[in-house]
């Protein structure tokens, strides 16, 4: 079967080589932030730039256990996998964020409804310049 | 009477093939396909051989999308385009850069460089 060219459901989630399982949801960002300038007789932004890229992630599961485990400073590798829509050999896309540092993480559980945690990460790059986020085929 | 080859014999001459590069930069240009896998795939095509992947042994090709539309392509995840900050040697480049004629550059680490990135001692 050829990859589908869509992706459905993240797997193989894992930080600091602790798997975190029951995944819900999961976010990559570039972070990209733009600063603008006017000045002089401007009325509009004259000049935007984006001198400014923050990847970061967060990943939101049932695992609440695991994820309230982990220590926020800790700085490791985050990995996950979006898989094929149908599971078709070649069509996953494997997300890896080098120098992620646990930030946080927010569970909430409701009444009659399965708790979640809402785990966040931010990644640095340790030569100042290297996007510590890279993309890959499984 | 032996007979005597010259050195410069041309059915002696071989042409060297170019050592595989430790680093790749492809501009985002080369980019195909209308959907994130196909993008992935058509970069992870060219990286690949270029790199001297074996996919048999787990080895990938990891794509970082840097500024400018570039691409910074190893087959480690902890490779870094300089020296990290925390190096004796922060901010000088880990690759010495060969440009090729379709733009794309390849990089070899320098002398000091370790291959699959520098990875700092914890005390």
């Amino acid at each position: 079967m050829s990859a589908t060219k869509a992706q459905i459901n993240i797997s193989a989630v894992q930080f600091n080589s602790v798997s975190i399982t029951r995944v819900t949801a999961c976010m990559f960002g570039r972070g990209t932030s733009l600063v603008k300038f006017k000045g002089d007789t401007d009325v509009y932004d004259s000049i935007i730039a984006a001198p400014t890229l923050q990847p970061h992630a967060s990943i939101t599961t049932a695992d609440i256990g695991t994820v309230f485990g982990f220590t926020p400073g800790t700085s490791s590798t985050l990995t996950a996998t979006l898989n094929d829509a149908l599971l078709a050999t070649g069509g996953a896309v494997v997300f890896t964020m080098t120098n992620a540092v646990f930030e946080n993480a927010d569970a909430q559980a409701q009444h009659a409804q399965f708790g979640t945690v809402t785990a966040t990460w931010q990644a640095y790059a340790s030569d100042g310049t290297t996007n510590p986020l890279s993309f890959t085929r499984t | 009477m032996e007979p005597v080859i010259s050195p410069i014999d041309s059915a002696a001459v071989v042409t060297a093939k170019p050592p595989t590069p430790d680093a790749l930069i492809l501009k985002e240009s080369v980019k195909r396909g209308t959907r994130f896998i196909n993008r992935v795939n058509s970069i992870a095509d060219i990286a690949e051989p270029i790199l001297g992947v074996d996919r048999s042994r787990n080895e990938r090709a990891y794509i970082r999308q840097q500024p400018q539309g570039k691409l910074f392509i190893t087959k480690s995840i902890h490779d870094t385009l300089l020296f990290p900050k925390w190096h004796d040697r922060e901010n000088e480049e880990r690759y010495r850069w060969e440009v090729q004629p379709d733009g794309s550059k390849f990089g070899y680490l320098v002398d000091g460089a370790t291959p699959g990135g520098e990875i700092r001692d914890e005390d």
